[in-house]
């Protein structure tokens, strides 16, 4: 149930706040209302309204502790400052882009190259029926023909 | 215990028994509670938001928007079981505390 709400309020935060605020505004206009038919002028009944509501801002605050997962919220906070860290060393932040690209790189290649050489199967049917046929010349030593079996 | 601490437990008392009279938006029950007292006691009224969205959290109140008998639109909240129970809950806690700071006083 908590949860849940919690869920939602991650996606629907803007209208969330406008909806605290409309109640907030409801409450400090219906208690204003009220001071000035018990004979106070507007601007004493907005003062007063206000004084009996106490920190709005901090209402506020107070009011949106319960709509947020903290932990998505801190998870949020690392990769911000993670960005910023980037940004202020930009040396530093080039040599470890460029020695992650130089590694990635040069370790793709070597594996596509290996990959096609020794992992992949020949491409031919049946590869493992494969065979290899040399014929001997007796005079002449080791002569090397390849054949297809 | 904190000042906050002792308001706290009070007020989510003091709005829930507001709430079985009916569902009541946050101004509603902060003049209930001012009536029925003859404003004997005084809170920050704004402590009320906080309160009530916890207490939908604890799934103690849901909340609704609708038109008041003005025309405006207020945000209406409901008791729902788990917040009778609640009520139960802190209403005996209450008159455990209650009792044991009159034990103090009456004590001679």
């Amino acid at each position: 149930m908590a949860w849940l709400r919690k869920l939602r309020a991650l996606f629907r935060r803007q209208r969330l706040h406008k909806e605290l605020d409309e109640e907030v505004n409801f409450h400090l206009d219906m208690r204003e209302r009220r001071f000035v038919e018990e004979g106070m002028s507007p601007e004493e009944a907005r003062r007063a309204a206000r004084k009996h509501f106490g920190n709005v801002t901090q209402v506020r605050e107070d009011s949106r502790q319960f709509w947020g997962f903290r932990l998505l919220d801190e998870l949020g906070q690392d990769p911000r400052f993670a960005f910023r860290s980037f940004a202020k060393n930009p040396g530093s932040t080039a040599t470890a882009v460029l020695t992650l690209a130089l590694g990635l790189g040069v370790g793709t290649a070597v594996f596509s190259v290996v990959n096609a050489l020794l992992f992949k199967p020949l491409p031919y049917e049946d590869p493992e029926r494969l065979v290899m046929v040399w014929s001997v010349n007796e005079k002449e030593g080791v002569d090397l023909e390849l054949a297809r079996a | 215990m904190s000042k906050r601490d002792r308001l706290q437990g009070t007020l989510d008392l003091l709005i829930l028994k507001t709430l079985t009279r009916g569902p009541q938006h946050g101004f509603g029950i902060t003049m209930h509670i001012e009536t029925v007292t003859g404003g004997a006691l005084r809170f920050q009224e704004g402590s009320l938001y906080p309160a009530l969205q916890r207490m939908q959290n604890e799934g103690c109140v849901t909340a609704k928007w609708k038109k008041t008998e003005n025309n405006r639109r207020a945000r209406y909240y409901t008791l729902t079981k788990v917040g009778r129970e609640q009520l139960e809950a802190e209403r005996q806690h209450w008159r455990r505390v209650a009792e044991a700071v009159e034990l103090v006083l009456e004590y001679v």
